[in-house]
């Protein structure tokens, strides 16, 4: 039983001084991708952003307006459908549409998010398919994000590509 | 081209609603007095002069029967949905030319109208401006306002149109033979259990999924063995389901819906409950005071989120009654894993790389969908 009971012990004693002494990202957000941005402009989401975990086999790229500043022009590639149009349009799709960029800050909307509005090949009304995304920013990186589970990194992330 | 509600709703003709009141109306013309003309035309000679006698007799007398009170049904249908669409396209009407009117009025103010219908907060005359003068702040937040209402009642008569003609249709295979509304602003009359099913239909999924054996304990049995499937999916009337509404932290998410709604009109959102906008510590407290007493216990006012920790619900408004209730479809996502059972002694990359797709302690998803009503007094 000690041989059971000392690691069981160690491990438990490990979490216990983890907890005032280890120094923790305050969210799960930060600790794997980067501060949830207030606000973002064109210039800094606008590229092509590949997907990691969830969203593996996924690109999306944003093109820029240039005459309204915080949207442009979306395209996606294996995007998830979701459930109002998946038997018409199967598991996932490639599409395109507008995009904005809805600014945090306000007492309705804290962080800032980048909305998505598809045209094609459906006209999906607001929510039908994936069609908010977070943003995170660190260390130089840009991510947008599928803002689900607040004790995991999102599972639906995607990185813009430098260059 | 996009499809915010606030520019689908300028765009939207509406008169292809007039269209298919007229072909409800039209159809109840035809059909109406058929179920009489059933009865004493086919049932009363075949049955009460001995035109058919014999074995099959009863069998096809019931069967002219059911024919009867089936044309008599789809004549009340008929005759509930075109009343029902003609009331939601005058309040669809009503709201598309108020919306007009406001857009022109601000884009008249140099107001820079967004695609989901909020304001700039900086641009007035045309201009970007850093600064703002009081009174420019004012005509800012008042057109915002103004057109926050007038997407609400559009919203509203939107999805109150949808459901009460889902209502009465109905979701049998027969004809509804009580079809109770009328208009749009009926929809107390229809229940949660009723709501929850014509919103999984109008998705193309069973109304009716049935209820899953799962608790919190069997899944958390289930994540440490690795058995089962490592997605889930859970309905309205659910114990996973029903123990997140009855926790007491979705009493403050409530509000927050209807304060979102009531401020900005827009038909979806989100709100969040934190366990780490105390810190570790706070975390660690809740864990030691709150969580665990409700594991052992089976609390049911703090189970379901001592099993999620903190969460996001995104919400979609369903309908709201003329009393102020809102009804709203919430959906939940939560994960559980290594890094998610140990949330509460911070986040760390190392700790997110420890959670395994396969095998015992694998991480499951779990997909919570329900639809409520929250009532408009808790303000």
């Amino acid at each position: 039983m000690s041989r059971v009971r000392l690691p069981a012990a160690a491990a438990a004693l490990a979490l216990l001084t983890c907890l005032p002494g280890c120094s923790s990202a305050p969210t799960a957000v930060d600790a794997c991708m980067g501060k949830q941005a207030v606000g973002a402009t064109s210039g800094q989401l606008a590229g092509t952003y590949r997907g990691e975990g969830d969203a593996k086999d996924v690109t999306l790229t944003l093109k820029a307006s240039t005459d309204k500043p915080g949207s442009g022009t979306v395209t996606v590639h294996h995007w998830p459908t979701g459930d109002w149009y998946r038997s018409e349009l199967g598991e996932n799709f490639d599409g395109s549409g507008t995009w904005s960029v809805v600014q945090g800050g306000t007492p309705a909307t804290e962080f800032a998010h980048v909305s998505l509005s598809f045209t094609a090949p459906q006209r999906f009304l607001d929510g039908d398919t994936l069609d908010s995304l977070s943003i995170a920013d660190g260390d130089g990186r840009t991510y947008l994000y599928a803002d689900d589970d607040p004790d995991v990194c999102p599972a639906f992330r995607l990185r813009l590509q430098s260059g | 081209m996009a499809q915010t509600f606030y520019l689908t709703l300028l765009a939207v003709d509406l008169s292809a609603l007039d269209g298919l009141a007229d072909r409800w109306e039209s159809i109840h013309r035809d059909i109406k007095g058929l179920g009489t003309r059933m009865h004493d035309e086919a049932l009363t000679p075949l049955r009460d002069k001995g035109y058919w006698e014999g074995a099959a007799a009863p069998y096809a007398w019931k069967m002219i029967d059911d024919i009867e009170r089936q044309l008599e049904s789809a004549a009340k249908v008929a005759d509930a949905a075109r009343r029902v669409v003609e009331d939601g396209v005058g309040d669809l009407r009503s709201a598309q030319k108020d919306l007009k009117d406001a857009a022109r009025r601000a884009t008249e103010k140099g107001l820079h109208i967004k695609a989901d219908g909020t304001l700039s907060p900086d641009v007035i005359g045309n201009v970007c401006k850093v600064e703002l003068t009081d009174d420019e702040k004012k005509t800012i937040e008042a057109a915002d306002r103004e057109i926050a209402q007038i997407l609400k009642r559009g919203v509203t008569a939107d999805r109150n149109l949808a459901f009460s003609l889902m209502a009465d249709i109905g979701l049998g295979q027969w004809f509804n033979d009580e079809p109770g509304l009328t208009d749009i602003d009926s929809t107390k009359k229809i229940s949660e259990d009723a709501y929850n099913a014509l919103d999984l239909a109008l998705q193309g999924k069973n109304a009716y999924p049935g209820l899953s054996s799962d608790d919190p304990y069997s899944l958390g049995w289930d994540w440490v063995t690795g058995d089962g499937a490592r997605h889930r999916d859970y309905y309205y009337g659910d114990e996973m389901t029903e123990l997140i509404r009855s926790s007491e932290s979705m009493e403050q998410l409530r509000l927050d819906t209807l304060e979102q709604w009531r401020s900005t009109g827009q038909p979806q959102g989100s709100v969040a409950y934190s366990i780490s906008e105390s810190g570790k510590l706070g975390a660690f407290k809740k864990l030691l005071t709150t969580d665990l007493p409700a594991i052992v216990t089976g609390d049911e006012d703090h189970l379901g989120e001592a099993f999620t920790g903190s969460y996001n619900l995104n919400y979609t408004v369903r309908g709201q009654d003329p009393d102020g209730s809102l009804v709203v479809e919430y959906t939940l996502k939560n994960n559980t894993s290594n890094a998610s059972f140990l949330h509460y002694i911070g986040y760390y990359d190392w700790l997110e790389k420890t959670n395994r797709e396969e095998g015992v302690f694998s991480s499951v998803d779990q997909k919570i969908i329900w639809t409520e009503r929250i009532p408009a007094k808790e303000k």
